[in-house]
């Protein structure tokens, strides 16, 4: 009875659909991450801004920029607190004389060193540990959480301070790359976590088994088939990662405890410039261009961090924050 | 003759999204009578659910709306009711039980507290009263413990408890009509017998009408007076249990039917499947939402769309070539036995 | 539940005790040895270096000095030498400390709860109107704020709310530095209060606008979700009507998991009173820290360590607690 139908029309309705309009084309993941990152306008700003800043930082030595460190005076002596009227001094000087456009400039190297350095530790350290920990569960994972447990719950800034004190006395000169090394220690932690849960639940997926199945070792089972697919979290997480490093940098050269002067960095100079502005010289502009610098970094790296995160995976929620 | 408690005249909702305007109820009308059983069958995206949630009309704006037609209750219209008259509605007159019921339970209140919340705000009652009057609720969906559970937590329960908990808080006000929107899918097999039972039952014996909303054709075999089988936001064909069944007017209906597996025949041929995948419902073109999978489907199934036509006594089909189609299936008269 | 805080009580211990060991070895290998310091620093009497070499165990090897200065240091009840003296030469540990710890205390109370009174209705504000003014203005403002290290929140205030606005009206709304003011002893009980607040706000606002940007934004997440879930929609269908819905159904799920963000944002609010009290000259346990280790002073340091480390468990413990008290999922397990 089934088989027999009556009058079926042979008409090639795949061909209509497609003159309709209506065919699927195939489209590749890194295609469908680019159209979505391309779309978030914020993140493609950011990543320009966040290009411009570097680069000026990078390439520094190469603008028309005064010495940093070098203190002017005028015809007869100190040129100092001198207000922004374009001209000389675009951004103004500070107390003793030094451009602050050039400071704040320069000063972006500091900041930036920092919080990429710091970025990639975070990152390698962070990853190694929550694969490991995932990936081979039992007390290998327990062992290492409860590692990243205390070290996620050391208080944070005033560890920092006991620390970058520590360092800045024993490694003059290099405060750029221990403060890295500090601030990736204090920092790999949630991401490590993160990490964790991806691989735990990655792990049981078929296409492991299949891997193993075919013969493939523990090393190459990670790094070659499950990493790849855990890669979004942990892009997103480390961009993010990298803004809060750089304000913990800020913070640790306000309170005096990052590089040395007279090498500028934009917290030692919010930190001087408040004092002299609200101290009753009235400078503001010594406290507005680096936290204007600062500020405008660290929302470019999380506006970046967010498109990144809708591009990647729009459907997942990484962090609660 | 049993009066008409619920009639729905050419509904259409309609949800604005990024992509376009989803059509996912579009021109539906239907008559539930005082009492009946009335089962809606459909695959996700047919516009079951939207339809249910628009009688109750819990379609949220900005991005739902009910764009026309009517909803009688009783001969008022419900699409004319304020707020307020349809906060009256809802839970009284007609009760609404969703899928999970482990989600649909607020997870930080006593079940006591939800039932006696309904019971409260709808009858004139006491605290006192209301607390017996939500026991008994219990015990009619054959909850053990009945009086100590009141003051458990949802989480406290299984699924299947917390299932005949939603029933008992659908019932509780003595509804005229509940909808019970796929109220077993989340159910293991075993507990979902049990649950249908139980509807069955308190049905019956309050004289409520069931809408009873599907995809598991199965279900509604055993259970409804009425089949009402949807698709692409619009009826496809509706009728007796036993007219859906045996005298099938329209090709999807068959090919549901050719993809069940029954008891009571013996099946020579495999089953079949329904090819193609369900309509985008945001531009579904004119005519006949069903043709790009319909193994019927002719030039006109393109360009006219077909409206509902009564073939025979009560039995509805959209479908241009109803009853012509020769879809009868007498297979299990003629095998068994 | 009670196994599950001893489990945390332990961790705890454990945590405090990994900071007092980190601490303590990384100030013993910062700067010069402690004894020719305390040698060298003029205001210091022959006997004070003997009791305190004595006391400390200065002439022993660091790992001894770490468990003379632990043994010492739990005997709280020995007040007020059981925290040594501090090598500034300006006494007790123990005093100097605890003079500071009120001070931090009412500055984080206040911050905390300005983050809490203001965080959270506006996040729940901003859910029931989504994408309205309000809530893009505060979502684009919470992004800004996130984004601005707290000194230049600090910095910011003090410009803008202290001296500008006093310039423009001619009036002195709030102070820059201090708890209080000079003769404030000798003010009338109102006047006491108006000159506490007036020195209070700024520091305690500049560290309270972080926390509530991240309030504000998980509490609109969290609404959001509740507003969208199954219950919510089974409220409505039972008839009830739609404040009901929202403020009984809606809102006390939604007020749970902030409790979680605020156990992890205590340690936060801990390190933004370090920074800010240095701003605006507040006498709490940060400003001691800093000063403490320009100094290297490090009995001050140790115990300031332990103190902070301490409070921060004792918080994150009382939220959890708190968590499990208010959610019935984990109170019947």
């Amino acid at each position: 009875m089934s088989d027999e139908r009556k009058g079926v029309d042979a008409t090639d309705y795949a061909a209509l659909d497609a003159a309709e309009g209506m065919a699927v084309e195939p489209v590749t993941q890194w295609r469908l991450f680019w159209t979505r990152f391309t779309h978030h306008r914020l993140a493609m700003w950011s990543a320009l801004g966040l290009a411009i800043i570097v680069g000026a930082a990078v390439f520094a030595d190469l603008l028309p920029l005064r010495d940093p460190i070098q203190q002017f005076s005028d015809a007869t002596g100190r040129a100092n607190n001198l207000l922004n009227p374009g001209g000389q001094f675009p951004f103004g000087t500070d107390r003793l004389g030094r451009d602050v456009l050039s400071r704040v400039v320069y000063g972006g190297r500091t900041s930036l060193a920092v919080g990429f350095l710091t970025g990639l530790m975070v990152a390698t350290f962070g990853t190694i540990v929550g694969s490991v920990a995932g990936y081979y569960g039992r007390w290998i994972d327990t062992a290492l959480m409860r590692f990243t447990d205390i070290v996620l719950s050391l208080p944070l800034l005033p560890i920092a301070i006991v620390s970058a004190a520590f360092l800045r006395e024993n490694f003059r000169g290099k405060e750029w790359l221990t403060l890295s090394v500090l601030l990736g220690f204090l920092l790999w932690g949630s991401l490590a976590r993160i990490v964790r849960a991806e691989f735990l639940s990655l792990r049981e997926k078929e296409f492991v088994e299949a891997a193993r199945a075919a013969g493939a070792r523990d090393r190459r089972i990670i790094f070659r088939h499950i990493l790849p697919n855990a890669l979004s979290p942990i892009i997103v997480t480390t961009t993010l990662t990298i803004g809060t490093a750089i304000i913990l940098e800020a913070a640790l050269s306000f309170l005096g405890f990052g590089v040395r002067p007279p090498t500028p960095a934009w917290g030692e100079m919010a930190s001087t410039g408040g004092r002299e502005a609200v101290g009753g010289a009235g400078a503001w502009w010594l406290v507005l261009f680096p936290s204007m610098a600062l500020i405008s970094t660290v929302l470019a790296v999380n506006f970046l961090g967010d498109g990144l995160r809708d591009a990647l995976d729009p459907t997942q929620s990484i962090d609660r924050k | 003759m049993a009066e008409p408690l619920l009639q729905v005249r050419n509904l259409r909702t309609y949800f604005s999204t990024e992509e376009g305007i989803v059509r996912a109820v579009d021109g539906l009308s239907f008559t539930i009578y005082e009492s009946e059983r009335f089962g809606v069958v459909g695959e996700s995206g047919s516009g079951k659910s939207v339809c249910a949630l628009s009688i109750m009309r819990l379609i949220e704006p900005p991005s739902g709306e009910i764009v026309t037609g009517e909803i009688l209750l009783q001969g008022r219209n419900l699409l004319e009711f304020s707020d307020e008259e349809m906060q009256d509605v809802r839970g009284a007159e007609i009760a609404m039980i969703f899928q999970d019921p482990m989600t649909a339970l607020n997870p930080v209140y006593t079940i006591g507290n939800q039932l006696l919340e309904t019971i409260t705000l709808h009858q004139k009652v006491g605290q006192k009263e209301a607390f017996e009057i939500a026991v008994e609720a219990l015990d009619d969906v054959r909850l053990p413990n009945a009086r100590e559970r009141m003051s458990d937590y949802p989480h406290q329960l299984s699924g299947g408890m917390r299932q005949r908990v939603m029933i008992a808080m659908g019932l509780s006000c003595n509804p005229k009509l509940l909808i019970a929107d796929e109220p077993t899918t989340a159910l293991d097999v075993t507990t979902q017998a049990q649950i249908l039972d139980l509807l069955l039952d308190l049905a019956d014996k309050r004289k409520t009408a069931v809408m009873l909303i599907t995809h598991d054709l199965g279900v509604v075999a055993g259970f409804c007076d009425t089949i009402q089988v949807m698709y692409g936001g619009r009826l496809a064909e509706r009728g007796v249990t036993a007219a859906i069944f045996d005298d099938t007017y329209h090709p999807y209906t068959a090919g549901l039917l050719g993809s069940m597996t029954r008891m009571d025949e013996v099946r020579e041929e495999r089953l079949m499947s329904i090819r193609g995948a369900p309509p985008s419902l945001i531009n579904p073109g004119g005519g006949c939402r069903f043709r790009a999978r319909c193994d019927y489907a002719k030039e006109v199934c393109r360009t006219d769309t077909p409206l509902p036509r009564e073939i025979t006594q009560e039995h509805w089909a959209a479908c241009h070539f109803a009853p012509d189609l020769g879809l009868v299936r007498r297979t299990h008269k003629e095998k068994v036995g | 539940m009670a196994q599950y805080v001893v489990r945390r009580v332990v961790y705890g211990m454990v945590t405090v005790l990994a900071v007092s060991i980190i601490t303590f070895w990384l100030v013993q290998n910062t700067g010069a040895d402690a004894l020719d310091r305390l040698r060298g620093n003029p205001r210091i009497q022959p006997e004070q270096i003997r009791e305190m070499s004595e006391y400390f165990g200065l002439d022993r090897p660091p790992v001894e000095q770490y468990f003379t200065w632990a043994k010492n240091f739990v005997q709280v009840w020995n007040y007020p030498d059981a925290w040594g003296q501090s090598f500034t030469g300006s006494g007790p540990v123990q005093e100097r400390v605890f003079d500071k710890v009120l001070g931090t205390l009412r500055l984080m109370v206040t911050a905390l709860l300005l983050a809490l009174l203001i965080g959270i209705p506006l996040g729940i504000f901003q859910a029931i109107k989504q994408y309205s003014f309000l809530d893009q203005t505060a979502t684009t403002a919470s992004f800004i704020t996130f984004s601005t290290p707290i000194f230049v929140v600090g910095i910011g205030l003090q410009i803008l709310l202290a001296l500008y606005l006093e310039r423009w009206t001619g009036v002195k709304f709030f102070y820059t530095s201090g708890m209080n003011s000079v003769n404030y002893s000798q003010f009338s009980f109102w006047a006491k209060v108006g000159d506490s607040v007036q020195h209070l706000f700024l520091p305690a606002m500049s560290i309270a606008l972080i926390s509530i940007a991240a309030y504000s934004r998980y509490q609109r997440a969290t609404m959001l979700e509740v507003l969208h879930s199954d219950y919510m929609r089974t409220a409505k269908a039972k008839g009830l009507p739609r404040r009901t819905v929202v403020l009984k159904h809606g809102l006390r799920n939604a007020l749970i998991p902030i409790v979680t963000l605020v156990s992890l944002d205590i340690a936060g609010l801990l390190g933004g009173a370090v920074i800010t009290e240095s701003i605006f000259g507040w006498p709490g346990m940060g400003r001691l820290y800093i000063e403490a280790i320009g100094l290297n002073d490090w009995p001050i340091i140790m115990a300031l360590v332990v103190v902070i480390s301490f409070m921060v468990v004792v918080m994150n413990l009382l939220a959890d607690l708190a968590y499990g008290w208010l959610d019935p999922r984990v109170r019947y397990e």
